[in-house]
């Protein structure tokens, strides 16, 4: 339940990473408790829920967000942390701890993301993204928010081919990371 | 990765780039190459790509993460027979299940149905009757506007399901929006649903979750409400726990407050729920969404359990600059919206009523209220409620209270220009009010341990925004002052202090400057005090709205100056301003609120107005022990205050009862406790001047404890009650001795030509002196000087005031100038009886009326010398013990 800051808290950056963010965690989460609550059973895509916070975020006179990548960088990282505390959340539920007014403790049967396997590939991205920054986002944008290359590429202004490459280079390490962890 | 450097991972990038730009067959003829040229490179690419190798890594990260879905919405149902219907689409999900629409097979109507699956979670196990007893009974409704229940049943895998009357239509809000409907249309379609809620009302049945979307408008603009009862029955056949119940299925935007608390669900909560739906037609926006941005439903429901609706006509007007709603409708608006059920419209057909004769331009019923007061009422009444609905409330959005106020600083980050500090106060109060109150309930020991991991936890989480670091370290630094853990207090405000002197907010310069200038004031540097105090205001200047709680300190801060000038008035009227600044910001239970009550009561017990103060303080020690703060040091600090105002208004028999009564309370649990001196002291002054002569040990020791702790408020008015209290026991050496000690204080108040209370205080014990060794000219000289001091004072009513007039006509009554003595007597009466908690039973009142008795007994009016010595009697014996002197004397008064 408290995965949310936990999450937050292992941020690295200055601080006006920080605030922007907190600004997009906060915007995707009420975003997602939303179209959850909402629409229940009908499901939510967190690449909707990327593009509506962009639009959310970018229309907002006062904030001015250089590029549209830079952005998105930081909504897809934000959009990582929700999504493993959600996976917490829906453990601890499993678990029988905590209420629930959104559909999501209804959910049975659903393949649930192990929360400590994807909280040991956040901490692995992270350590990725010390190295190179633009691998981890890959994997933050395709995996965590489920863009196509295609998309990818658009937004970096770049050709497709080397977000492939970036993404191929990207799950080699992580996947030696984590291997290497077991 | 740690075992990479960003240099060597460029050049292996360069490489493994190369690499997927060849065909894979060509990659060992690469690798070969490079092993001649970089071998150790080599010896890296090559153990990266043996990842490729595992069977795992073709699908590693494969399949993008989707967000925890409930699983796909089935399509076992379409086509399938129920009853006589066919399913034929589902047409939507909702928060009990899914609705399919079907028609029936028989061909009998052709009229669609909507058929609702409720999940099988709502349906306990032994609900099955139950489900279909309520079934039948919501099933007669039978209403133009109530879309009709048509059967109720549980198909044979036990899935429970209602068939309704299939609407087509808009939900309200849309409705409206959509036609732009002008305001009195809008009420209309109100109305059209009230007909139908108390349709359903007269048949006992409660809808619970009226909202919007449950409110359909046909194209013909007939209102259709849907899944009347529905909450009812599927919560009466629910086996869950209470607090599961009370917020599922429950929509915290439309839900009244006795929801949110879980406490039963009456008529009145529709009542509720139909007056923010019209609000928020009128209007455009919730009652309780505040700002202009759209509020969560956590702020919605910490709103609505804690602050009154903005005026209708307000909102509207700062939403649309169009005035849509007048002053009656507000009204109606607010009756509706109470927080009390009780205080709302007695029947859903009431409101009705009154919106139809605000239609007609007829008066309405409903009045208006006093702003604040309900809603502080209501929080008083159900502090425990509010605050386990709010805990409740944060687990529920999955979020902590610390992740609330980040998520508020996102906000207000948003709203920067348009409500900074609006939003930071509400950061704040949320704080406050969710550790403070939730804690206070909770051994001291978890409490000092809990506060010190958030300290931690903010200096760790908060290290990059100082300022909100040290806005949440002044929080907790109140907390720790709410246990009595002082040094922990200090530390973290000298924390505080360090983050500021690199930062330099001017909002906590300035609560560092006027909290400062209060340190001053007590330690006796005026001047100090002054130029300290100037610097909070000169802070305060630069920022725009600095909010309610600060300049509540600083105005705290500024009234000690005043109370230290002996201008008791204007320290009256800071307090008075703090004060009603932080109610009308919705802050009763915050501790800025509590202790500027206190230092108001203060006040004005200063200024001599004992009744004010005393009712001040007994509402504010009943607050205390409502919000569970009854076993702080701040409450023994309030207790201490109330006995002054008790003393001083005549009551010291009262006082000493008042302190007997928390002292059992607090030992009750802790045998050995031992009160604060200032809350000793009191009690021993209070017996004392009641007449208990074993009192004067306890103020003995009292005024030693006050001088040990450098206590500088007490230095006369302790040691100046030792010298009474001996006068009182006629022990005049005892008394001549321990004036002794006060003597040098006199003659330095004089000299300084210090007007404060102190030189008249110490004036007046001195010719009390004079008088019990009969030194009548001594006496009266020093009353001449007191009686100029205080006159230079111009206060309305004065503390001394009363003092004075009875011992000038004591002196003149021991002068044998009784015509002078019956008038100082007569004017110490209307003293007495003006600052009185009770003017019907004071024990000054007595005294004085005693005084004037022997004036006009010994003027030879015998008539009413006897009529004063009986009320006098009354006064005396009902205040003060049966041996006290005065007492004793009135009696003789009478006798003779």
């Amino acid at each position: 339940m408290r995965g949310g800051q936990a999450v937050a808290d292992q941020r690295p950056g200055t601080g006006d990473d920080k605030k922007l963010f907190a600004t997009s965690y906060a915007q995707l989460r009420n975003l997602a408790e939303r179209e959850l609550r909402r629409f229940p059973g009908m499901g939510v895509s967190p690449t909707t829920l990327v593009h509506e916070a962009y639009l959310n975020l970018a229309g907002r006179p006062g904030v001015a967000f250089e590029e549209r990548g830079k952005f998105l960088g930081y909504t897809a990282r934000a959009m990582r942390g929700l999504l493993i505390d959600f996976a917490r959340r829906q453990q601890a539920l499993k678990r029988g701890a905590g209420f629930e007014i959104t559909q999501l403790s209804t959910t049975i049967g659903q393949e649930v993301a192990d929360a400590a396997e994807l909280t040991r590939l956040s901490d692995a991205l992270d350590e990725l993204a010390r190295l190179d920054p633009r691998l981890a986002e890959v994997v933050d944008l395709k995996y965590f928010c489920g863009f196509s290359f295609a998309e990818i590429a658009r937004v970096r202004a770049t050709s497709e081919r080397t977000v492939q490459r970036d993404w191929e280079k990207a799950r080699l390490l992580l996947f030696r990371d984590l291997e290497a962890g077991d | 990765m740690s075992n990479l450097d960003s240099e060597r991972w460029r050049r292996l990038s360069g490489h493994l780039d190369r690499l997927f730009e060849l065909p894979e067959d060509q990659w060992p003829g690469y690798l070969t190459a490079l092993e001649r040229d970089d071998p150790a490179a080599a010896a890296e690419v090559g153990c990266l790509l043996r990842a490729r190798q595992d069977d795992r890594f073709a699908g590693f990260l494969g399949t993008p993460l989707p967000l925890p879905q409930p699983p796909p919405a089935t399509t076992a149902l379409l086509g399938r027979c129920i009853g006589p219907y066919v399913i034929e689409a589902e047409i939507g999900r909702g928060g009990m299940g899914s609705v399919w629409r079907a028609k029936r097979t028989d061909g009998r109507y052709d009229a669609s149905v909507a058929i609702k699956m409720l999940h099988l979670a709502w349906r306990g196990r032994a609900g099955e009757q139950h489900f279909l007893l309520e079934g039948r009974l919501l099933a007669r409704l039978d209403h133009p506007n109530i879309a009709r229940l048509i059967d109720a049943g549980v198909l044979e895998d036990g899935q429970p399901y209602l068939v309704l009357e299939y609407v087509e239509g808009r939900p309200i809000d849309a409705y409206c929006a959509h036609g732009a409907l002008d305001a009195e249309a809008r009420i209309r379609l109100i109305l059209d649903v009230t007909d139908a809620v108390a349709h359903a009302h007269r048949h006992l049945i409660v809808h619970r979750d009226l909202k919007p979307s449950n409110v359909l408008v046909t194209q013909q603009g007939t209102v259709k409400l849907l899944d009347f009862g529905i909450a009812k029955l599927v919560d009466a056949s629910s086996e869950a726990a209470p607090t599961r119940t009370m917020l599922q299925g429950l929509t915290p935007r439309y839900a009244a407050p006795e929801q949110l608390l879980g406490n039963p669900v009456t008529t009145a909560t529709d009542v509720y729920a139909l007056g923010t739906m019209l609000y928020e037609l009128l209007v455009g926006r919730h009652p309780f969404a505040g700002s202009t941005t759209a509020a969560t439903d956590a702020e919605l429901m910490y709103a609505t359990l804690t602050t009154q609706p903005l005026r209708a006509s307000v909102a509207a007007t700062a939403q649309s600059g169009r005035r849509r709603t007048l002053g009656d409708l507000d009204n109606i608006l607010a009756k509706a919206l109470e927080k009390d059920a009780g205080d709302r419209y007695e029947s859903v057909g009431d409101f009705a009523s009154d919106l139809r004769r605000f239609l007609a331009h007829e008066p309405v019923q409903a009045r208006p209220y006093t702003v604040g007061y309900r809603a502080v009422r209501f929080v008083r009444r159900h502090r425990g409620g509010v605050a386990s609905a709010m805990l409740i409330a944060l687990a529920l959005i999955g979020t902590s209270v610390f992740a609330l106020a980040q998520m508020l600083e996102a906000r207000s980050q948003r709203d920067y220009a348009l409500s900074q500090a609006q939003r930071a106060q509400a950061q704040a109060d949320l704080t406050e009010f969710v550790i403070g109150d939730s804690l206070s309930r909770i051994p001291g020991d978890l409490v000092r341990d809990r506060l010190d991991r958030a300290r931690r936890f903010i200096a760790r989480r908060y290290a990059k925004s100082p300022v909100l670091a040290a806005w949440l370290l002044v929080d907790v630094s109140g907390r720790y002052i709410d246990i009595g853990e002082y040094r922990a207090a200090a530390a973290v405000l000298r924390e505080v202090e360090a983050i500021n002197s690199r930062v330099h907010d001017p909002i906590i310069t300035a609560q560092f400057a006027c909290d400062h200038a209060a340190d001053l004031v007590l330690a006796g540097d005026l001047a100090g005090a002054r130029t300290s105090l100037a610097v909070g205001r000169e802070n305060l200047r630069r920022v725009d709205s600095p909010g309610p709680r600060i300049v509540a300190a600083c105005a705290d801060s500024a009234a000690l100056v005043w109370q230290a000038q002996g201008d008791y008035g204007q320290a009256v009227a800071r307090e008075r301003a703090a004060q009603q600044m932080l109610v009308d910001a919705g802050m009763y239970a915050a501790s800025r609120y509590t202790s500027t009550t206190n230092n108001l009561g203060r006040a004005l017990i200063f200024a001599g107005d004992y009744r004010g103060g005393w009712w001040v303080m007994r509402d504010l020690l009943t607050l205390m022990r409502e919000i569970g703060r009854s076993d702080t040091s701040s409450y023994w600090a309030m207790l201490s205050n109330a006995c002054r105002a008790l003393v001083g208004g005549g009551q010291p028999q009262q006082a000493v009862r008042l302190i007997d009564q928390a002292l059992t309370g607090a030992r009750r649990g802790d045998p050995g406790f031992e009160p604060p001196f200032y809350v000793a002291g009191c009690r021993a002054a209070a017996a004392t001047l009641a007449g208990d002569p074993t009192a004067d040990a306890q103020l003995v020791r009292a005024t030693q404890a006050a001088g040990a702790a450098g206590y500088l408020a007490s230095q006369t008015f302790y040691p100046a009650m030792t010298v009474i209290s001996a006068l009182e026991r006629n022990e005049l050496a005892a008394a001549d001795s321990r004036w002794a000690a006060l003597a040098s204080g006199e003659t330095h108040a004089l000299a300084a030509g210090n007007q404060s209370a102190e030189a008249v205080r110490l004036l007046l014990v001195h010719a009390r002196l004079d008088l019990a060794h009969g030194r009548i000219d001594a006496a009266s000289h020093r009353l001449g000087i007191a009686r100029s001091l205080i006159a230079a004072r111009r206060q309305p009513i004065n503390p001394d005031s009363y003092d004075l007039e009875v011992l000038t006509a004591r002196a003149a009554m021991q002068n044998g100038d009784y015509a002078n003595a019956a008038r100082y007597a007569a004017s110490a009466v209307a003293l007495a009886n003006a600052a009185a908690v009770d003017d019907t039973s004071s024990a000054w009142v007595g005294e004085a009326l005693l005084a004037r008795a022997q004036a006009e007994k010994a003027l030879g009016q015998a008539d009413a010398a006897a009529a004063d010595a009986r009320a006098a009697l009354r006064h005396l014996e009902a205040n003060l013990l049966p041996a006290q002197p005065l007492v004793v004397a009135a009696r003789a008064a009478i006798a003779n």
